[in-house]
């Protein structure tokens, strides 16, 4: 399911005082009539001051009802909000949803009410000592000097691959369902070549999340900020622009994916591959086998190379699979060739069988002859 | 009294408490908004006090630095004059306004929407929209419900019968994530695949019918709480190893994994119920066996034939004189006998093609099913059904290959079928009978070697078919011969 991004923008906040205003002109001139007309004195300036307070009460009062049960981790945080609207500043409201924020842009320059969900964790950085901080779900208020980075979604993900993902959007599962159809082009498949120089295409079907346990950090998909950390290990941050994880996660996967499935099929022919035996077993098993424990780590704690890897990006794969195959137009001609002589086989054999039935029924009149013609020559004595 | 919405009329319906499941979120959440306007109603009374008191002092004030200390006749009669109905409704009034001014900017910020909302059906859930509180949800007895708390937790609820209470109170923190319907539910898709040796095949129609392993709310309320805490499981299970994905998403990859893996393994011939190619011999084996088998029963069966050719004579004889009387009806009752293996009855032993090591269609679907249901099981869904049509080659030139080969077939079927096993057995009896009457007249005594030689010919035939020797007839008119 993918999220509309809305188009980021703070709420243009106009002073609390500017409702207020026309009501207390208002109280005011009825006071200055009513003092005018009868001996009643008042207070104008006080009473005014009384009104102010009283509508700021009532503010409080609303604020307090609305926002005392939020979660805000930063118990301050409630102080801060409730400082920012009754003083006017301006803030963006923005939610993170499933690894997802509902905004387009980072919005370093303006404060940031920001609820996570449980499914998700969201990255800052602070503008003044350009550190990362990595903060659980929860409601938060930012301020101006802290950027939001990045959104992470917690739980596990599941990606064909490769992904057909452009520079900055991901192919959603939506789009992917159905790609292993037979107009797939080359392009959508991790390309290798056999040993005998064929080359092989191979979509992968892959789980994975980040290499959190489930539950840990108090968190039912699991959160730990030193695993997340190292999500953004290595990467450069744009002004301007909100970093995915989920694509660069994706990238990277695709990435020691590409060069384990090409180091496993190069030793391998492509009869190998596809046998053309019937009693001879595919390579592919062995070669899913060898990627499988290239890429997953072993529940001894035992890795290999590329789930060290993996695991220095911050993720960890689950379960990887063949999804399908693509060969080249050579191949499928040579394959169809091959199947060509084994069709002509089958109808040898079907005539074969219909000529030793001809034979046999010959035989069979041939034996009833000799019998008649014995029987005549008994009968003739 | 929460006032509830439905379809856009304003509805108010007071919502028993017996009907809450979570009554003490509620009743929290009811209390936090009574303090509110106790505390507003407080500072409003507290307020216009203040005013009144501010009013008559600064009056009292102005009257004394004027006319020196009044009386307190006067300053009740001031008093009277500021503190009537119509200041009060005034000031009051003026504070209302006010009130609602503050609370109608927070509205207008969008800060403030903390109104109770409309009870929700799970079924307006699944369109989409994924609300949050405050509110009720029905948690219906078909559906699970997951709410997130921005707390950092999920709630699961499960279904309750329509007996028990079925309203949750869910808070304006948290927000239903997703649903999951326990009702069976149905997929169709197509899948794409390659065999062992590489052939693209299509599977145009998969059916398959599921349902979450957890099961609808009965009336057995010790069956139901006594399997709660396995389903909390199940359920946990089931979000944590899905996770971005949706059951109909499950169920797809599940089955392209499935059905890719086992295509894996079957080359083309397999999945056409041909013999592989290395046993090619096995098959040529197995029709060389069944011929030799027809052709050992006929030699068998004319032989004995003619052996008790006196024997059959007799017994029409006695049938035809026996049918002669008048039937009396049957005295017994026929008995079903199975047949005896005997060199009349069972003499030629059918091959069992079936039974080959070519894995059929039906053994294949089997095969899918139980590894599909293995796959989903880890998902904890039910595979409830698995529906396979015949698979089909997707590439054109194989269909073609394929095509050829059914029509060479059916051809050979059309020629089998035209000329017959009796025409051809007729025809070679002719033949070899003439044959060996055109020797026989050639027999001549100046011809003795020639004679001797197609008797000759005659008798290692008789051999070769065993033949039994012939007797001379006696009395030809037993005899009956051939």
């Amino acid at each position: 399911m993918q999220r509309r991004v809305k188009k980021s923008h703070s709420k243009k906040t106009m002073s609390p005082l500017l409702p207020l205003l026309p009501i207390i002109l208002v109280i005011s001139a009825l006071q200055g009539i009513i003092a005018i007309f009868s001996g009643i004195h008042f207070p104008i300036l006080l009473i005014d001051l009384l009104f102010v307070l009283f509508y700021f009460c009532i503010m409080l009062l609303e604020l307090w009802g609305v926002y005392q049960d939020r979660p805000f981790k930063n118990k301050n945080d409630l102080f801060k909000l409730i400082g920012w609207i009754i003083t006017a500043r301006s803030y963006a409201s923005i939610q993170v949803e499933n690894g997802a924020p509902e905004i387009d842009r980072p919005l370093s320059r303006q404060r940031k009410l920001i609820s996570i969900d449980p499914a998700s964790a969201a990255a800052f950085l602070k503008k003044t000592d350009q550190q990362i901080q990595i903060l659980p779900p929860g409601v938060y208020c930012i301020d101006k000097n802290t950027t939001l980075l990045s959104a992470f979604d917690l739980r596990v993900q599941t990606a064909l691959f490769p992904f057909q993902g452009k520079t900055d959007q991901v192919m959603t599962i939506d789009e992917n369902i159905g790609s292993g159809a037979k107009s797939d082009s080359q392009s959508s498949f991790l390309n290798a070549s056999t040993n005998d120089s064929y080359q092989v295409g191979a979509k992968f079907l892959v789980r994975y999340k980040y290499d959190i346990e489930f539950g840990q950090g108090e968190n039912p998909y699991g959160f730990d900020p030193a695993v997340l950390r190292n999500v953004h290990a290595g990467d450069t941050f744009r002004a301007g622009t909100i970093l995915d994880p989920q694509l660069i996660s994706k990238r990277r996967i695709q990435q020691i994916l590409l060069s384990t499935w090409q180091t496993a099929i190069s030793q391998f022919s492509l009869l190998e591959i596809i046998p053309q035996e019937s009693v001879q077993n595919s390579a592919l098993v062995n070669i899913e086998i060898e990627i499988q424990r290239q890429m997953i780590k072993g529940k001894n704690g035992e890795s290999s190379l590329p789930a060290k890897q993996l695991q220095g990006f911050g993720l960890k794969i689950l379960s990887i699979a063949f999804h399908s195959l693509w060969l080249p137009e050579e191949t499928e001609i040579a394959i169809q060739h091959h199947w060509q002589p084994q069709a002509r086989q089958l109808v040898d054999t079907y005539q074969s069988y219909q000529q030793q039935k001809r034979e046999l029924y010959q035989e069979i009149g041939e034996m009833q002859a000799i019998y008649a013609y014995l029987d005549e020559q008994r009968k003739a004595g | 009294m929460p006032i509830l919405m439905n379809k856009g009329k304003q509805v108010k319906m007071k919502i028993p408490a017996s009907s809450i499941i979570n009554l003490s979120a509620y009743q929290h959440y009811r209390s936090q908004q009574q303090k509110k306007w106790i505390a507003a109603i407080l500072l409003l009374v507290l307020l216009l006090i203040l005013l009144f008191s501010l009013i008559f002092d600064r009056t009292i004030q102005a009257q004394e630095a004027a006319g020196g200390l009044l009386s307190l006749d006067a300053q009740t009669v001031i008093f009277k004059q500021i503190v009537n109905p119509v200041s009060i409704i005034l000031v009051v009034g003026s504070l209302l306004v006010t009130g609602y001014a503050a609370i109608r900017y927070l509205r207008l910020q969008g800060i403030c929407d903390q109104a109770l909302k409309e009870t929700l059906e799970i079924q307006e859930i699944e369109t989409g929209t994924f609300p949050s509180g405050p509110g009720f949800i029905n948690t219906g007895v078909r559906n699970i419900l997951i709410l997130k708390n921005y707390q950092g937790y999920l709630r699961i609820l499960r279904p309750g019968h329509p007996a028990q209470k079925n309203l949750f109170f869910f808070t304006a923190v948290e927000k239903v994530d997703q649903t999951i319907n326990l009702q069976p539910q149905h997929i169709s898709m197509r899948i794409f695949c390659r065999t062992m040796d590489g052939i693209q095949v299509l599977f145009p129609s998969v059916q398959i019918e599921y349902r979450f392993m957890v099961n609808t709310p009965s009336n057995n309320l010790r069956t139901s709480s006594g399997n709660s805490a396995t389903d909390m499981e199940i359920i946990k299970t089931y979000l944590y190893r899905k996770g971005s994905l949706g059951d109909q998403e499950i169920i797809r990859f599940s089955s392209e994994l499935v059905f890719a893996q086992i295509m894996r393994s079957l080359s083309l011939d397999a999945l056409n119920g041909e013999t592989p190619s290395r046993e090619k011999k096995p098959v040529d084996e197995k029709i060389t066996r069944q011929i030799e088998s027809i052709r050992r029963y006929k030699i068998n069966a004319l032989s004995k034939h003619w052996r008790n050719r006196k024997i059959l004579a007799e017994r029409a004889e006695v049938s035809q004189k026996k049918l002669r009387k008048p039937y009396a009806g049957r005295t017994h009752h026929k008995l079903l006998h199975s047949l005896q293996k005997s060199l009349f009855t069972s003499a030629v032993s059918h091959e069992n093609w079936e039974a080959s090591p070519v894995q059929s269609f039906s053994l294949l679907e089997e095969k899918l099913r139980t590894a599909l249901q293995e796959k989903l099981t880890q998902f904890n869904i039910l595979l409830l059904s698995l529906q396979v049509s015949s698979w089909q080659p997707v590439e054109s030139m194989v269909k073609q290959k394929i095509s050829q080969n059914q029509g060479k077939k059916a051809e050979l079927l059309l020629a089998q079928k035209k000329t017959g096993n009796r025409q051809i057995q007729q025809a070679a009896r002719q033949a070899y009978l003439d044959i060996l009457h055109e020797q026989s007249l050639f027999t001549s005594p100046n011809q003795m070697n020639h004679s001797f030689s197609s008797t000759d010919q005659v008798l290692i035939k008789a051999k070769k078919y065993r033949i039994p020797p012939f007797t001379p007839v006696k009395n030809p008119l037993k005899d009956k011969g051939l």
